[in-house]
Formats: C-alpha cells, structure tokens, sequence
C-alpha cells in the first residue's frame, strides 16, 4: 500500500467514528449519518494529497461531512417519516423504555430545531468548536452563529429540563 | 452549557452500526479513481480533436510576423511566494514523520541536515526518533551538545525569524507556530489541550494532532538555542497510545510533578510536569508543602501541562494535589 493509501486508511479508521457521531447529532438518523460519512469521506479520497499537506483533514472532512448531513435532509428522497419506534409517552416506568423517553425527549427537541441551528448546537457543544470555526464550517457570519446557537440552547434546555422533571416523577 | 454537552454526547454515544470498513472505502475509492480517469482520458482526445479542427479553419495561424516579448524591463507578472514549510529530503510530511523511529545512520543523516555545524557523531547506544532530542558523542573537552532530530516539515527563514522575535507568547497559535520551527513539523492545526507558561522561564504545552493519534510535549523558553530541551524523554512528539493515562496518585505526585530550584543559589521553587491522567480531572490544585501559595491547572480530557514558579522560598518541594471534577468537586487528595 502507497503512503498516500494508507495515511488515508488511518485516517478513516481513526476519525470515522467521530465524524459519524458528527453527522447523527446534525441529521438524527444512524443510517443516514453513515451515508454521509462514507460518502464524504469517498469524496474525501479525490483530495487527499492536497488536503493532507494542509494539514488538517479531520476539519476539512467535518466540513463536508456537516454540510451533507445538513443537506441530505432536503432531498426529497429522505423525507420519510421513521414509523418503527415507538412515542416517548409509550414509555412506562419500570422498564428499560423509560431510558429510552429521556433519550428521545432530548432528540425530538434536537430534531426540532431548524437544521443550521441544530448544526450550530452540535459543532460549539458537542464538537467544542469555537464561534470562529463553527461559522467557518457553515459560511455564515459570527453573529449568525451566536444567535442561532443562544435560540437552540433554549430550546434544548427546556427539553431536557422537562426530560429530568419526567425521570423523578417516576 | 455543560448539560447540553453532556446530552448531546450521550446520545451520540449509543452509536449501533459497525464501524466503517476503511480498506473497502479505499477500494471504492480506487475503483472511482479508475473510472473517472478513464472518462477523462476519453474526454481528452475529443476535445483535442474539436480544438485541431477549430484551429485548422482560423485564418493567418501560421503567419510569423508576431512581435516578440519585451523583456528586461518589468518583474515577473507572477511572483514566487515562499512556503512556511518545506519537505525534508526523504521524511514524509507532517504527522506521519513526527515520532517514528530511526537508525543510528539515519538520526546522523538528519541531524547534519539540520546542524550541519556541529560535525561530532551522534552518542551510539540511543534510542533515536524524529523529534526527539538526542545527543552527540563527547569526548574530554567536548562541550555537551544535543540534536532535535527534525521531522518532515522544515520551516521557513521567515518563521525561524518569528519564533526567535517572540519565543514565550501566549497566543495558542503563536505556541504551536513556535513548537512548529523547534520539531520541523508543521503543527499549526494540531489542537492544545492544555498549557501553563512560567513568565520569563518556561511554557509548558501539550497538542494533539488533527487525527488525534499523536501529541507533542513542547517546551518553549526565552532563548532558544534550536534545540528542544531536556535530551532524553520529555519534549518530543509522542503516540497517543503508547502514553495511557497516569493514575492520579501518590506516585503521580512524587514522579509527574517534578520541581527545580527557582533559581540559582536561592531556596524558591519551580514546578513542572506534563501527561494525560483520568479524564474526569477537569482542575488540579498544586500546593507546595510549607508555601503560602497555590496554583491551579484546568485539564482537558485528562491532558495536563504544569509550569509554575513559586516565589515563596519556604517551600520545601514537596506538593499536596487536589484534583477537583468539571463541577468543582473535590475528587481526590495525593501528597509527594
């Protein structure tokens, strides 16, 4: 295997995870997030030489790989509606589904943000980008970045506050 | 902030899908390559069919009363602008060169690329990686001398003359410009997870490359001389992996905290260390036994550097370390 070959290798072995996870939090399907990895991270390939002599290919692949994500939500094909699990009120206490509640308390309110708002979320608090880097990544100003994320904290805030009310009422 | 973070890394921690086959993305990837080089190769010749055939119907092509160039007088249209880096003969770039092992010929060959003053052979019996500091043979009358071992990013005058201006900044990005020139790797990307700068002594720092699978332990001092110091372990550019966590303990504080005289012939002390120890460290308290003073590092993901003078001269050397949790939890006590 040439070095080009297996430094990218490497790459996708080390950093694939990371960038999956990524693009779950921003498009809210496991399966659609591993779409956007491995196609970004295909595409990525093209690039590689230029890309690793600049040095940071873990960003540059965030940077598509959150763009997609964000994308694949607009195409038409993508707009099913996932039926098989269940509402988070089906959930009773006792059993293992009330874990699951809180799960999906959080992940319905992460879902119901706009998605450059939820992108903005994902990259300052999950991803620990700064405001610069996150507005970077998403070609907007700081200022964009600044209030779509104080809106998109809120929103989360009062989900997961309500979540953790829920869990000690059972 | 911090429930936020923590609920998102929850949910994104329930990852249930195998990881992702990178050898079958490379064949992919190959397979892409292919195809796309055969549609260009078959794209080529009909342009340059279309383009012959364009040509041959335009008038007076052949004619050769062209006027030629003026020379001479103006610069260049284009101008060459200098890298900040560039390859080192026969070491890869960037990550993939910092940190490996070499021959005693090899750590030769790349010593004398970068000092080629300094004509004594390297010290046998050694262990040599690019990055690391080793040294040369000595014998009587030899001063000690030692050589960083560069990797494969050699800097530009331009950035040397940067980092000799400014050698101890406090700028992230300044630091990592200036562990860039001391370990010829470019390291401009690579993130700092922590660092604590003595005024006017040293500047303890650790990084941690864009794949995440190295770090590098820099050191930065007021003068440097081109070399990274001490020899031996210490500064270098190291595997994530083959460092593992400190466990937070007795020992840690007697092995990892280390301390020095403040300065010669007087009883203050200076106190440095660097490493990863248990993630859920978020702040380390260093109180020297007898001294009046404290001071607190701020860990990430375990990462601590420590480099901290106490000016207070009852100090006796010996520390008490409390490490406390992201909430300001006291998680542990450990004494030297």
């Amino acid at each position: 295997m040439v070095d080009r070959d297996r430094e990218y290798v490497e790459f996708v072995a080390a950093a694939s995870g990371a960038l999956r996870r990524t693009a779950f939090l921003v498009c809210g399907d496991w399966h659609r997030a591993d779409d956007v990895v491995q196609d970004a991270l295909y595409k990525l390939y093209r690039s590689w030489s230029k890309v690793d002599r600049g040095g940071n290919p873990l960003a540059y692949a965030r940077r598509v790989v959150v763009n997609a994500a964000l994308d694949s939500g607009r195409r038409p094909w993508r707009r099913e509606v996932p039926i098989a699990d269940l509402p988070a009120d089906r959930a009773l206490p006792g059993d293992h589904a009330d874990e699951h509640a809180k799960r999906d308390e959080v992940l319905t309110a992460l879902g119901a943000l706009a998605p450059r708002q939820r992108a903005c979320v994902v990259l300052r608090y999950y991803e620990d980008l700064s405001v610069e880097q996150t507005a970077q990544i998403l070609g907007c100003s700081e200022g964009t970045v600044k209030s779509q994320v104080a809106r998109g904290l809120e929103t989360l805030r009062i989900a997961i506050d309500r979540a953790r009310q829920t869990d000690r009422a059972l | 902030m911090d429930d936020i973070g923590a609920e998102l890394r929850r949910l994104a921690g329930a990852d249930p899908l195998d990881p992702i086959d990178a050898p079958a993305l490379l064949a992919r990837a190959h397979r892409g390559r292919r195809r796309r080089r055969l549609l260009s190769a078959g794209g080529g010749v009909a342009g340059v069919a279309v383009v012959a055939i364009a040509a041959s119907l335009l008038p007076n092509l052949n004619t050769a009363d062209k006027q030629p160039a003026v020379t001479g007088t103006n610069a260049p249209a284009t101008q060459s602008v200098q890298p900040d880096f560039t390859p080192v003969p026969g070491v890869p770039r960037g990550e993939a060169a910092a940190g490996v092992k070499l021959t005693l010929a090899e750590a030769t060959r790349l010593c004398t690329l970068r000092y080629p003053q300094n004509k004594r052979p390297l010290r046998p019996n050694f262990f040599w990686s690019t990055t690391h500091t080793v040294p040369y043979a000595q014998q009587q009358g030899d001063r000690f001398a030692v050589c960083t071992i560069p990797g494969g990013d050699q800097p530009s005058n331009a950035l040397v003359a940067a980092a000799r201006r400014d050698p101890m900044p406090a700028e992230a990005s300044a630091q990592l410009r200036n562990c860039s020139v001391l370990f010829w790797t470019d390291l401009r990307n690579w993130r700092v997870m922590a660092s604590d700068m003595a005024p006017g002594r040293v500047t303890n720092l650790i990084a941690v490359s864009p794949s995440g699978r190295k770090y590098v332990n820099c050191a930065l001092v007021p003068k440097p001389d081109g070399t990274a110091t001490p020899a031996g372990s210490g500064p270098g550019i190291y595997a994530v992996d083959a460092g593992g966590r400190l466990k937070f303990d007795d020992h840690f504080a007697q092995w990892y905290v280390g301390y020095s005289q403040g300065c010669t012939g007087c009883e203050t002390k200076y106190y440095n260390g660097t490493g990863r120890t248990d993630s859920n460290i978020a702040r380390i308290r260093i109180a020297p036994v007898g001294s009046r003073n404290v001071h607190d590092i701020t860990l990430h993901d375990g990462w601590f550097a420590l480099s901290w003078f106490d000016p207070d001269p009852h100090g006796t050397g010996k520390v008490k370390l409390t490490a406390y949790d992201k909430n300001g939890n006291v998680l542990k006590v450990v004494h030297s």
